[in-house]
């Protein structure tokens, strides 16, 4: 049933109906923001405007990867709180740029208070479920996304919170049903956000070890909306896992060619080693922590990755654990929680990496990666059944994951299944 | 899930030609419908009234403006009174100032779509459907207006997909709820256009059943009857024509859309007094300028000259009431001038005022026919080209392309059009379907003249042998 869905909605896609993703044509953000600053020309105190512009300079940071767009954003709720002070929608744009940036706690804050004000705005209730997910706090993220779909039953950000929500807890089928509704609702003149959506499934499956499927995906949406570095970026990861390393290469180089991120970094550093350009890695490995580290104080999601380089990579645990430990103190989301069980384990620290992992693993997250760390550290706490059925998980979920080989490795030093119990 | 009052099949998209009829009706009485003093107060007045008090007390109720915005709109469609337009656009943007994004404003921007089609904004009523469609509330209902506005706009495959994307999507199956009888009835007026009487009947019995059973406003399911009525009328069926309108007014007896539909059915069965009556009746209810400009024709039609004059004051006043009125009756003006030969330049101006907007079938038609009396021929064919582009079974469209191809010299082409716009409606115009008759009849003499000229060459060529 889901994957019909998918392939009808492929099908309509290609229709090309309203002549989505045409070469050249403005965005979708673009339209927007130059839309709102037309207004801004004739009714220059028009508030209202204001909001709407910074929700356009928002999303055009997604489009792009430029994260300058988000003191635009900030420049116009400005503008807009200066005319209007306390209008609900400006707040609801500084909310919405807060969990751009990756501020969860005070998107979290802002977010209540708006929701205290008015109870009943679907927006808000997203906006507290995305924050309350990312700082670990699910059963509330929950309530927030079910009090989204019963006011309006069947709205697009409701399936999509929903999506990633069924994410964290493991349920992969779940999760692509709601984005499959999801990209059924979205109109296909939205070029941006059906590229989104289609990079985010794409995600899910190859993280799920369907890699064909993930591909389509991925494919669409980079016809949808051309050389959207998100789409690019996931793409990559897809060849990565592929051990196709040129081009993962060839992607990368083309998604950072503006804008690179954080992750991209990563993500290229690792495709020049498996390409045999040690030389282009670590220059790039180097690059990545330099810019990780810059953007610690700026973005909790830096954080993450630098505290996996650090174990995978560098081998520094100490230094891991330092940032783990700044970081726990705000969240407590199944991928801190897994990176400090795994920054504990290189520290050699079995047993607090035991139950972090544990904590980690009864949200529910189904992950080739976090089934690999659980295999290891149930391996180092000596228990070896649990050892070998973490790392069967992880080969079965996605059998070419980037752990794949080492999982394989590990497993076969333990008996099957059974043989412990 | 919101019923979107549809905007784009009513006097609009299917105009009502002109007949003729007589009418004593002044131009106080008129003015009397306008301000819509004596109307009757309905459940839309009350909608308004309780919506009112309640902002009073809870100015901060962005859905309560939004409501009274659509309410507004409600008794637009119920009164063809502009100014209503006018009142929901004013409350529908308090309701956006108070809250603008997120699925919570797609209503708002919907009803702004709708405010749009009415006041012939189509670009600006594509642009709100679709802001309204971007903040993902799960109702597909804007799409019907993406699909009005396409098809004003001319792009009828366009408005077609959209129109397809009317289905819940929780239950994409269903086919009684308010997303069908939405579908289905916008859907009829496509297939009609493209020449499938027959599939545009079935479709809109199958609305009209959808809109009975959900029990929709009053107005609308007049309106859905008599969207039936014009396309049986179109086909040449004047008994389902007059079973529609009749259905109509029987749940709406003020349906001024049904009373003029009953007027042309009347016009047509020669039933001069009683079209008159009729036509009167619903200038009361609305003064809509193609009812005036039908009187006009019908007091003409019985010698009535001095009275026809009065529907002429009446129309024009009526057309340039307001700045809005202006845009809103281009394309009847344009025709009604041409159709009688005064103001002829103007009309050109008039058509091509609204082609800069639409984009639909009958505008080209307008154009084509204003460009014919004004003596641009070859244009004028260019312009019925585009006209006849969907195969749209439309005998005055075909009578109009008939004229044009006949002054061009090319009386088959001429000879087929008249012939089909009598197979397809034998009293498809007080005035035209005559004149249609005497054209083939002329065509037919002058096609004997020919032949026998011919017969006569040829018996020339014969007993003369070649030349050299």
């Amino acid at each position: 049933m889901k994957t019909l869905a998918i392939a009808l909605f492929l099908a309509v896609a290609a229709s090309g109906v309203f002549g989505a993703g045409e070469a050249g044509s403005p965005s979708p953000a673009e339209l927007r923001i130059e839309g709102a600053q037309k207004v801004l020309q004739k009714q220059p105190n028009r508030y209202q405007t204001y909001s709407d512009l910074a929700l356009a300079f928002v999303r055009r940071a997604r489009e792009t990867g430029d994260s300058s767009y988000y003191e635009q954003a900030g420049a116009a709720i400005a503008s807009s709180l200066r005319i209007a002070p306390e209008n609900f929608e400006a707040q609801q744009a500084q909310v919405d740029l807060l969990l751009a940036e990756h501020n969860y706690r005070q998107a979290l804050d802002e977010a209540r208070a708006l929701n205290h004000r008015m109870p009943d705005a679907v927006l808000v209730w997203g906006y507290m479920a995305e924050a309350e997910a990312a700082l670990g706090d699910y059963q509330q993220a929950e309530d927030a996304a079910q009090w989204m779909m019963n006011l309006r039953p069947g709205n697009l950000p409701a399936y999509l919170t929903g999506a990633e929500l069924r994410q964290d807890w493991g349920d992969i089928d779940g999760a692509e049903e709601y984005f499959s509704k999801a990209l059924q609702q979205t109109p296909p003149f939205e070029t941006e956000e059906t590229a989104w959506i289609l990079t985010r499934m794409g995600r899910l499956l190859r993280q799920s070890g369907r890699p064909d499927t993930a591909e389509a995906l991925l494919q669409k949406a980079l016809k949808t909306f051309p050389d959207y570095s998100l789409s690019l970026e996931e793409m990559a990861a897809l060849r990565l896992d592929q051990r196709l390393y040129p081009q993962a290469v060839e992607l990368l180089e083309k998604r950072n060619g503006s804008f690179p991120s954080v992750s991209s970094r990563l993500l290229a550093a690792r495709a020049y080693a498996g390409a045999g350009r040690p030389a282009d890695a670590a220059k790039m490995y180097a690059e990545f922590e330099r810019e990780a580290r810059a953007q610690m104080g700026l973005s909790d999601d830096a954080s993450l990755d630098l505290i996996n380089y650090y174990v995978d990579y560098a081998h520094r645990p100490q230094e891991a654990l330092r940032i783990v430990r700044l970081r726990i103190e705000n969240r407590h989301d199944v991928w801190t929680l897994d990176a400090c069980a795994w920054a504990l384990y290189a520290d050699r620290r079995y047993a607090e990496a035991d139950q972090q992992m544990e904590k980690a693993l009864a949200i529910g997250t189904r992950d080739a990666v976090l089934f690999y760390h659980a295999g290891a550290i149930e391996a180092a706490v000596g228990k070896k059944a649990e050892a070998s059925h973490y790392l069967q998980q992880s080969i079965e979920l996605n059998p070419a994951s980037e752990v794949s080989e080492t999982a394989r490795r590990a497993a076969a030093q333990f008996p099957a299944r059974g043989t412990w119990e | 899930m919101g019923i979107i009052a549809n905007t784009n099949g009513g006097a609009d998209a299917l105009p009502l030609h002109i007949r003729a009829v007589q009418s004593g009706l002044t131009l106080a009485l008129i003015l009397v419908a306008v301000c819509g003093n004596g109307a009757a107060q309905t459940s839309t007045d009350a909608a308004i009234r309780s919506l009112q008090s309640h902002l009073k007390i809870y100015p901060q109720d962005f859905k309560s403006y939004d409501a009274l915005g659509a309410s507004y709109i409600q008794k637009g469609r119920e009164t063809a009174d502009a100014s209503y337009y006018e009142m929901a656009k004013e409350s529908l943007e308090k309701s956006l100032d108070l809250v603008s994004s997120g699925p919570d404003a797609a209503s708002a921007k919907t009803h702004m779509a709708e405010v749009a089609m009415s006041e012939h904004q189509f670009e600006e009523a594509l642009s709100w459907s679709q802001e309204a469609l971007a903040l993902g509330s799960g109702d597909p209902s804007p799409w019907a207006i993406v699909g009005d506005a396409l098809t004003d706009i001319g792009e009828y495959e366009r408005a077609e997909d959209a129109y397809a994307r009317l289905r819940d999507p929780l239950h994409p199956g269903d086919e009684s709820n308010g997303l069908a009888y939405e579908r289905n009835s916008r859907m009829a007026y496509l297939q009609f256009l493209k020449g499938d009487a027959p599939g545009a009947i079935q479709l809109m019995r199958a609305a009209i059943a959808v809109s009975t059973t959900l029990h929709l406003p009053a107005e609308n399911i007049a309106w859905s009857h008599y969207q039936l009525g014009e396309i049986c009328f179109k086909s040449g069926d004047l008994s389902g024509a007059e079973q529609a309108y009749r259905a109509g007014l029987g749940i709406d007896p003020n349906s001024y859309r049904n009373l003029a539909g009953l007027a042309e059915v009347r016009t047509a069965q020669e039933k001069y007094p009683d079209a008159i009556a009729l036509y009167k009746k619903a200038i009361a209810v609305v003064p809509y300028p193609a009812f005036a400009a039908a009187l006009y024709d019908l007091d003409l039609q019985v010698g009535r000259a001095d009275d026809a004059q009065k529907q002429l004051q009446l129309l024009e006043f009526i057309s340039t009431l307001n700045p809005l009125n202006e845009r809103l009756f281009y394309r009847e003006l344009a025709l009604f001038y041409a159709d009688h030969n005064f103001k002829l330049k103007e009309s050109v101006e008039l058509a091509k005022k609204e082609l800069e907007v639409r984009h639909d079938i009958y505008t080209w038609d307008i154009l084509a026919w204003v460009l014919f009396k004004n003596g641009s021929v070859e244009e004028a064919a260019d312009a019925a080209k585009r006209a006849l582009a969907l195969g749209t079974k439309d005998a005055l469209l075909d009578f109009h392309a008939g004229m044009i191809e006949s002054q061009l010299g090319r009386p088959d082409r001429a000879q087929s059009l008249f012939e089909q716009a009598l197979a397809l409606d034998p009293h498809f115009h007080l005035v035209y379907a005559g004149e249609a008759q005497e054209k083939l009849r002329q065509l037919a003499d002058s096609e004997t003249r020919t032949d026998s000229a011919s017969s006569a060459n040829a018996r020339g060529s014969n007993l003369g042998g070649p030349l050299e």
